[in-house]
This record gives structure tokens, C-alpha cells and sequence, in this order.
């Protein structure tokens, strides 16, 4: 009877506590951690604004192909050159958002799918019609395809003369322009999907971390891009997935060789992605808030700290590498491997320690946590 | 049996209501979670669609049977499982049953939870009891069968099997990572905190702890605590609010529903008869007047296979301690052992293959061969890994290199502490074979520390 008093009031003391502080919890702001605030942070300062940036430069891009291919000159070519790299810098700072919208719109496949076909641009060209949403046409468009028909000779008069007397020469141009105005739709669509569309207040007042929630998109999609800046644009290109055997014609933006400034921006984004810091350079609560919050630790300090140092030690191994990756796969493996090392390590960080602090679940399946 | 006095306990007439509900209710269960598993996609998610499958150790015959085949048996099961419930063909839907789920469980370890092991292990003790005989079609088929009472032993394995079940998840709970530091609640709970009444509670930290300790006492006492009659009502009331905080808190499906209702198993046989008799009234069904006792043919058999089943039962939990170092890490008999929410465990793992020939070596894109959900399970468990490392050999013997290498570099973080190398990241996995024996590649956890280079490829 002893034992049984004594469980009565272990659950009794336990239920009273619960209930107790429940109430008091109601009237005040107790958490120490908003969620809801990263969020609205995410949405309102990171994302939106990012797909604003987005749909801003390519428009911009799609203005100025269509003035290069009315007057294709050096000037002209030089102009599209220039909005076709700020678009694609801008592009690498939302690509790691691609949950919603970005989902809907497949935007990471149909824009940067790469290495990219030279050879099936060429059939599309020359051939009577074409299909740019089919999925056999995923590596004949987006900004690949675009480093391709702006950079695809070895000097500006060559490519030049593809528009003005080559064959096919107004077929080139109607293709170039295609490819550029899809890249404008798609990135509309996104950001009115998440204006317009609303889906900014679905992804604020999303609770939870399971799978779908707000908190779980962003973690696994942040770490879905982390392995494909590394497997994508460094592991492939230096061989790392085939033997050893370096494959430099698979780099990203190969014909304009961008390769490591479009690395080094996409880290950058996946940095302040991490931190929260929005577009303005404010940093407000992010992941790393996040962790500390939960008081997530590696090696005795903050397990945010360790992530933020890795994105540094990732990106100064950028620098080491000194001329363009598809040239340093082969002339300057040593670098490349620091840089794809560093890489390796910070996918540990993000795709091990961080989703286990924070308890973000990966599938939808039941689990008894084991 | 040698002791007469236990055999005569164990086989003493006990009214069969019991028994009957609880066959009602287990297949009701089933039968629901059957079909909720296919409304959701998940015989072709899990049996259909994945390239691989990790089978257990001599199971390796184990198949999925293809789109139409996977279909067809959960149709079965789920046939079998209203089987059951209606008290219909029984010896043969339960036979079935058992045999179906255990099948679909066995084809990938990938989807091994504890609670399918529960029914799998239950299905079993369903095909051994009269359960039939009492309420049920079979009785309306074959008036002459029925019986009001079955023998104790009937009752009291489904009592017992319960009992060990929490129990066991209690003492797996008495370490230190769940009693001292709260893990993985202190994880887990905060990410609740959007929750009515409670959830600003779930984010401290002395909730998580009070959840840790509750837990436990609550594991390992309440069997005892359901078969005593005065505390009976009181620790029902409980496991209605655990199992009900554990459903809200926890994505674990159909599991504490299950066990909310098999618990019922403990109340008295005038509380079940009551229900049934209630039940009766709709149909305005009159039982005989004249008690009828199931006479079990090969009873003393059964009554040995049971203890033998029991003895299994007990023991098998423990045999985690012939293997070396700390179980958590290695895994190395964790399964089968009623280890529930126990661990936060998540990896990484990036593995290599060699063609010793050319020395060239190629790193793999798991999700190449592997769903979401396998490339999580395989990056923290040993044998997974294993298992993954000989498809990848025999996917690269096909494509013409005799022998190649392959090894894993794998990083994982248990309970909050950070990411480590889990096995020898130089280990020619594919020369190395399963077996129960201790694998000597999985890296000790205590010396093993914090990786501050990646190993990579050098």
C-alpha cells in the first residue's frame, strides 16, 4: 500500500507541476527561443527578398539578351555577359531555399542543371521545334545552357559571328532568348508563390520540425544544397566520383569558367543562411541562434561556432585554389583536395550534429527512435 | 512440468472473456493499422520502390514480391487481421497473420521498430490460445466449440509478454544518458513548443529530466502496478496520458494506441465479461447455461514451447553484454530488446571504392542506391553498413572490376555528443562478413574522439 501511496503522489506531483507551470507559462512570454521569429526572419529578410533579387536580375538578363540578340555586338555581348553572371551570383544565394514554390517550380533543375549539352543545344537549334519543359531538355537550358551560347567560342568575334551570319544564326538567337525568358518565368513564379501565393505566411506559421514543417524544410534542403556545392561543383569535376579521374569538362559554368566565384557565392549564401543574416547584412536569429538555444556543442564549444568556422575554412580554401577549377582539377589536384576536404567536414557539421541537436526529423514514416 | 502445483495454476479454468476481447481488440488494431499503412503510400515507399533491401542475418531469402505481390500479401494480412477480430477461420487467419506481417518485417531492417517486433511477437502467442471459442463467428459456425472458460496460461502469456515489454523499455532506460543528462528528451521536446498548455513547458530543460525519470519509474512499475486490483484504474489512467503524450510528442504511428488498448488485458474478467455482455444485448444473443472449459489438445507442449518462449524472452534483451564496449554506439544487440526512444543517433556516411587494379578510387552517391530513409539508418548502424558496402561490391563486380574495395568513412553523433569516425574508415568492408560475432572495424567509443580532419581519399 506504502508503494502505491508513494506512486499516487510521484504522479499527482508530476501532473500538478505540469499544469502549475502551464498556467503561469500562459501569462507571459517564458521561451527563450522563438521559433516563430526565425521564421518571419527566414521569410521576410533571407527569402523573399532573395526571390525578389532573383526575379529583379533576370529580368534584367532577359532584357539584355534580347538587346544582344536585336544588335549582337561586342557591347552588346559584354552587357549580356555581365547580367548573365549577376544573375547567376544571385541565383546561388536562393538556391538552397528549394522547398514550396522553388519546389513547385523545380527551379533548381530546370535552371541549373549541369555539366550542360553542347551538343543537344546544337540539335534544339537546328532543329524545326523544341521543347524546353521537356525532361530531356533539363541540361540544354538554364544558366548552363546560357555559359554555353555566350561563351561557347574562344574569342568574343567567333561567338559574335554565331549570331549575325553563322547558320541558323536567327534560329541561335530565338533559342538564346528562350532559354533566358524561361529562366525570368521560373523565377516570377517563385516569388510570387511565396508573395502572392502566401506561402511566406504558411512557412512562418509552420510548427513543429517533422518532416515538411517550416524548420524541417529548411534544414534539409540546407543540407541537400551543402552536398551538391560539394559532390556538384567540386567532387565530379575533380574526379572524386569517378576513379579518381578528374572529368574538368563538368564544372559548373564550364565555357565562362565561373566556377569558383559561383562556389564562393553559394557558400557565402549557405553561410548567412545559416546565421540568418538577411540581404540587408542584418543578422537576425538564424539556425545558429537555434542550436545555441538547445546549447548544441562540438568540441566543448558551440556547436554553431564550429559550423561558422568551417564555412571560413571552406571558403579561404577557395583562394588557394588559383586558376579555374576546370584547369586545377588536373594542374592543382593538392588545392582542390583541401578545398573538397573542408567541404567534407562541414557536411559532417550540418548534415550529422546540427538536424540531431535540433530533432529534425528526415522521414515521414513512423519511428520509435532508434 | 516439474513443478505440479505451477501446472495447475497455470491451466486452472479462467473465464474466457479476456481472451476473446483481447483477440477483438489486437485484430482491430491490426487490421486498422494494416489499412492506414497502405492509405499512406507506404507498401510501395518502403517494399516497391527502393533499389535495395537490407534483410536480416539468415533471412537474406527474404523478398519483397513486387508491386502486385506486395499489394496482394498486405491484403492478406489485412483479410487475416479482421480474421481475427470476427473470430473467424481463426487458426488460419492467425497463422497467416503472424506469418504475413513477419515476412513484410523481415524483408528491410531499414523499417525495424520495436513495436512491430510487439506484434509480430504477439501474432505468435495468438496462433497458441483458444481465443476463438468464446464471442466469436466461429462459434456461430460451430455451436459446440464454445467455452466459457480457457485456461489460465491463455490469459496470463499476453499479461506477461506486456509486462516484459515495459519493463524492459524501463531498465533500458536506467543509463546515464537518459537519467543524468536527459537525452535525447532534451533534443526532442523543445521541438514541440508550439503545443497548447504544455508546449512552452517542453522547452526547459528540468522538464525534460521529469520526463526522463517519470518515464522510467512509469516503464518499469507498471505492469505491477496494472495487476494489482487497488492500484488497477489509477495506472490505466496513466498509461491513457503517457501514451497519449508520446502520441502527440512523438511520431510513433499507431504504437501507444495499441498499447493503450492491449493494456486492457489486465483488468478483470467481470469487467470484460460486462463489455461483451453489452455487446451481446445489440444482438440479443443468450449464452448457454451450462459452463463449457476448453480442453487444449497438446497443452503440456504448448506449456513447454511457452517457457521456452519466455526464457528467450528474458535473455535475449541482455545479449548485448557478449558483445564489447557501449551498446548505444555499436549496436551490437540492440534490436529485439524493447529499446524505445532511447537514442538521438544521426550520421553521415561516405564510402569508397577501390579497383585494386588501377588504384582508382570512386566515391559513392548513396542516394544513388538508397532511400531517404535508408541512407539515415545505414549511416548509424554497423551491419547496414555492411550490408550496403556488398551491394556496392556487387554492383561494381557487374560492371567489370573483380574485386573491388570498399570502404566507409562515417561520421556519427550520439545523445548530443559530437560527430565522430564510427568504424575503421581503412576497413576493406567488402572482404568482411556478417556474422553474431563482435565486428572488430566498428571503432571503440571511449578513445575515439572528435575527427579533426576529414579522412577523405589520400
Amino acid at each position: 500500500m506504502k508503494a502505491f501511496r508513494n506512486y499516487t503522489f510521484a504522479i499527482l506531483a508530476g501532473f500538478a507541476l505540469l499544469t502549475a507551470c502551464g498556467s503561469d507559462g500562459d501569462s507571459g512570454p517564458k521561451t527563450d527561443y522563438d521559433r516563430q521569429a526565425m521564421l518571419a526572419n527566414y521569410a521576410d529578410n533571407l527569402i523573399v527578398p532573395g526571390y525578389e533579387a532573383f526575379k529583379i536580375e533576370s529580368t534584367e538578363l532577359s532584357t539584355a539578351i534580347a538587346s544582344f540578340t536585336a544588335n549582337p555586338t561586342e557591347a552588346t555581348l559584354a552587357n549580356a555577359r555581365k547580367e548573365y553572371l549577376d544573375a547567376y551570383k544571385v541565383w546561388q544565394g536562393v538556391s538552397v531555399y528549394g522547398f514550396g514554390p522553388a519546389d513547385e517550380q523545380m527551379l533548381r533543375t530546370n535552371l541549373n542543371s549541369y555539366p550542360t549539352s553542347a551538343s543537344k543545344i546544337e540539335s534544339n537549334i537546328s532543329a524545326v521545334s523544341y521543347d524546353l519543359q521537356a525532361a530531356a531538355n533539363l541540361d540544354a537550358k538554364g544558366f548552363p545552357a546560357m555559359d554555353y551560347l555566350l561563351y561557347g567560342k574562344p574569342t568574343d568575334g567567333e561567338l559574335i559571328v554565331l549570331y549575325t551570319s553563322g547558320t541558323n544564326a536567327a534560329k541561335r538567337k530565338k533559342y538564346l532568348q528562350d532559354v533566358a525568358n524561361l529562366v525570368k518565368q521560373r523565377a516570377e513564379a517563385t516569388y510570387s508563390g511565396w508573395t502572392t501565393g502566401n506561402y511566406a505566411k504558411t512557412f512562418k506559421e509552420s510548427a513543429g520540425t517533422a518532416v515538411g514543417s517550416a524548420v524541417g524544410n529548411l534544414v534539409n534542403e540546407f543540407n541537400f544544397e551543402i552536398d551538391l556545392t560539394k559532390r556538384g561543383k567540386v567532387g565530379i569535376p575533380s574526379g572524386r566520383l569517378s576513379a579518381n579521374i578528374a572529368r574538368p569538362e563538368t564544372v559548373e559554368a564550364y565555357y565562362s569558367k565561373n566556377s569558383l566565384e559561383l562556389l564562393k557565392r553559394a557558400l557565402i549564401a549557405e553561410k548567412a543562411s545559416f546565421m540568418g543574416v538577411g540581404l540587408s547584412g542584418t543578422n537576425g536569429p538564424g539556425l545558429d541562434d537555434y542550436l545555441d538555444h538547445v546549447n548544441a556543442r562540438y568540441n566543448n564549444n558551440l556547436l554553431s561556432d564550429a559550423i561558422e568556422a568551417q564555412f571560413d575554412a571552406a571558403i579561404a580554401a577557395i583562394n588557394g585554389v588559383t586558376v579555374p577549377l576546370s584547369q586545377a582539377v588536373t594542374s592543382n589536384p593538392q588545392a582542390v583536395s583541401k578545398l573538397y576536404e573542408e567541404l567534407q567536414k562541414l557536411i559532417v557539421l550540418t548534415k550529422t550534429d546540427m538536424p540531431s541537436a535540433l530533432g529534425v526529423a528526415i522521414t515521414y514514416n513512423d519511428n520509435d527512435g532508434d | 512440468m516439474a513443478a505440479p502445483r505451477l501446472t495447475s495454476y497455470l491451466t486452472a479454468p479462467v473465464s474466457a472473456a479476456p481472451l476473446a476481447m483481447f483477440r477483438i481488440i489486437f485484430g482491430g488494431m491490426m487490421l486498422a493499422s494494416i489499412l492506414r499503412f497502405m492509405l499512406k503510400g507506404w507498401v510501395t515507399d518502403l517494399y516497391v520502390l527502393p533499389k535495395v533491401y537490407f534483410p536480416y542475418y539468415g533471412f537474406e531469402w527474404v523478398k519483397p514480391l513486387g508491386e502486385a505481390g506486395m499489394y496482394a500479401l498486405f491484403g492478406l494480412m489485412a483479410l487475416s487481421a479482421l480474421g481475427i477480430m470476427l473470430g473467424l477461420f481463426y487458426r488460419w487467419s492467425s497463422v497467416l497473420f503472424f506469418l504475413s506481417f513477419t515476412y513484410v518485417e523481415l524483408i528491410d531492417k531499414t523499417n525495424y521498430l520495436n513495436h512491430y517486433y510487439f506484434v509480430s511477437v504477439v501474432a505468435f502467442l495468438m496462433i497458441l490460445v483458444p481465443a476463438h471459442r468464446h464471442f466469436s463467428l466461429d462459434v456461430l459456425r460451430k455451436p459446440a466449440s464454445w467455452v466459457s472458460h480457457v485456461p489460465r496460461w491463455a490469459v496470463l502469456i499476453f499479461q506477461l509478454q506486456l509486462g516484459l515489454v515495459y519493463f524492459y523499455a524501463g531498465v533500458a532506460k536506467l543509463n546515464p544518458d537518459w537519467l543524468l543528462e536527459a537525452m535525447p528528451l532534451r533534443y526532442w521536446l523543445p521541438a514541440h513548443t508550439h503545443l497548447p498548455v504544455i508546449g512552452q513547458l517542453l522547452d526547459k530543460v528540468w522538464v525534460a529530466y521529469l520526463f526522463c525519470w517519470f518515464g522510467a519509474f512509469y516503464d518499469l512499475t507498471i505492469p505491477l502496478f496494472l495487476s494489482w486490483r487497488k492500484s488497477r484504474l489509477l495506472a490505466y489512467a496513466t498509461v491513457v496520458v503517457f501514451h497519449v503524450l508520446t502520441a502527440v510528442l512523438f511520431q510513433i504511428g499507431m504504437f501507444p494506441y495499441i498499447m493503450m488498448v492491449s493494456t486492457l488485458i489486465f483488468f478483470s474478467a467481470a469487467f470484460h465479461e460486462g463489455i461483451l455482455n453489452w455487446l451481446r444485448s445489440f444482438g440479443r444473443v443468450h449464452l448457454p447455461y451450462k459452463p463449457a472449459i476448453a480442453k487444449v489438445s497438446l497443452q503440456p507442449v504448448l506449456l513447454n514451447l511457452l517457457a521456452l518462449h519466455f526464457i528467450l524472452q528474458v535473455l535475449v534483451p541482455w545479449r548485448f553484454m557478449l558483445y564489447p564496449d557501449k551498446l548505444f554506439w555499436t549496436e551490437q544487440g540492440y534490436r529485439f530488446s524493447w529499446r524505445v526512444m532511447l537514442m538521438e543517433k544521426t550520421g553521415t556516411a561516405f564510402l569508397y571504392v577501390k579497383d585494386p587494379e588501377t588504384g582508382g578510387e570512386t566515391e559513392i552517391n548513396n542516394r544513388d542506391y538508397l532511400t531517404v530513409a535508408q541512407e539515415k539508418q545505414v549511416s548509424t548502424q554497423p551491419d547496414m553498413l555492411l550490408q550496403f558496402a556488398h551491394i556496392i561490391r556487387e554492383d561494381f563486380k557487374s560492371k567489370g572490376i573483380p574485386e573491388p574495395e570498399v570502404r566507409a568513412e562515417v561520421y556519427v553523433s550520439m545523445n548530443g555528443r559530437g560527430s565522430r569516425l564510427l568504424i575503421d574508415p581503412s576497413a576493406n568492408l567488402a572482404a568482411e562478413k556478417e556474422s553474431f560475432r563482435p565486428k572488430p572495424w566498428i571503432l571503440p567509443f571511449a578513445e575515439q574522439h572528435l575527427q579533426q580532419e576529414a579522412v577523405g581519399q589520400k
